[in-house]
């Protein structure tokens, strides 16, 4: 009995039954980076089509309100501007390969999400405070503050407003760290692990 | 070694890698990680292959090293899962099937450093190519391989 099991010639049949190896590995490979990119990805087209669908509502928008003709224009070069910056961060996206040196790849295109989360932030914060210090300094504002009485009135009014500013921001900051911060931060251990291999 | 070449080789050895690691792994979970710690050792180490010995000895002895320190810490933890296999053919009586289930299972009866004995002696390693391997004479290799051939169909055979 022992004579009749051909060891050598099992573990070669072993090879041909047992699953296939590369559908591992692309399985693997599909866990890890390419998920995470493949994810920021659809998330940049789809703020890309959102600003292409919303630009025209926003021209109307602005239009009936009576905004100059100077604030549109800004408001389309603006949006044009975005639009080639989040072209351009998708094609970083698809231009990572596991053919040439990955860690330089996922260096290279960690570093433009990083600045593009960073400017996200930036520009939450930026425009949060520059809309409070409009909002007290616009005409219909002063007018309405004028018409608070007491030094505590205008204290709580203004407080109240920052409160909610600040609560709005927060909002803003918090969701965009979901949408983009945690999988960018993925990226980030995943470049550290690359390193300390290297 | 340039890292497309590197690349294109650990995929093209990927297979013996995975029939290596599949001996001293303990589930399918256990033999992603395997093969997960296995090609990142490779590719740790591509920089410093110096190109003393055969690429392919040198794809073995990172993997089997691998392997054997892989099951010394699993050792040191409390094993709770069954040792089975899925092959993928579906049908319940295929012989085949059992014959590589009853070797694997027989291989897994091995203490560790003799799996790997084993393992380049079915991947048809010359004696010469074994002991770089394993780092032992080759008269060692020898008598190891035969006794261990005989261990292992003794298992198999019940």
């Amino acid at each position: 009995m022992a004579e009749e099991f051909d060891l050598q010639s099992v573990w070669k049949k072993s090879k041909e039954k047992v699953a296939d190896p590369t559908a591992y590995v692309n399985k693997l490979e599909r866990k890890g980076t390419r998920t995470t990119l493949y994810w920021i990805k659809t998330i940049l087209w789809i703020e890309f089509w959102t600003s292409i669908i919303g630009l025209p509502f926003l021209v109307v928008f602005t239009a009936k309100r009576g905004d100059s003709i100077g604030l549109i224009i800004t408001y389309v070069l603006l949006t044009f501007a975005y639009l080639f910056y989040y072209q351009f961060l998708i094609r970083q996206i698809r231009s990572f390969s596991y053919d040439g040196n990955v860690l330089q790849s996922l260096k290279k295109v960690y570093g433009y999400l990083n600045f593009f989360l960073l400017h996200y932030k930036v520009v939450i914060w930026v425009s949060m405070i520059f809309g409070l210090i409009y909002g007290f300094i616009a005409p219909e504002s002063q007018e309405a503050l004028s018409k608070l009485k007491t030094t505590s009135q205008l204290l709580t009014s203004v407080g109240i407003t920052i409160l909610i500013v600040a609560i709005v921001g927060g909002v803003m900051h918090l969701l965009v760290h979901l949408i983009y911060g945690r999988k960018i931060k993925r990226l980030r251990r995943m470049v550290k692990d690359l390193e300390s291999i290297d | 070694m340039s890292e497309d070449f590197f690349k294109s080789y650990v995929e093209e050895h990927m297979s013996i890698i995975m029939h290596l690691c599949r001996a001293y792994a303990r589930n399918e979970e256990s033999l992603k990680d395997l093969v997960q710690e296995v090609t990142l050792q490779l590719w740790r180490s591509h920089k410093s292959f110096q190109g003393n010995s055969q690429l392919s000895t040198w794809v073995y002895r990172v993997t089997l090293n691998v392997c054997l320190s892989h099951s010394k810490k699993l050792k040191r933890k409390v094993e709770t899962v069954p040792l089975e296999w899925r092959v993928d053919s579906p049908e319940e009586s295929d012989p085949d099937k059992e014959q590589i289930e009853k070797l694997y299972q027989g291989i897994r009866q091995l203490k560790e450093p003799e799996r790997a004995i084993i393992l380049l002696y079915l991947e048809d390693k010359s004696y010469k190519e074994m002991s770089e391997i394993l780092g032992i004479t080759v008269s060692n290799v020898g008598v190891k391989v035969n006794r261990l051939k005989e261990k292992l169909k003794n298992i198999i055979n019940g």
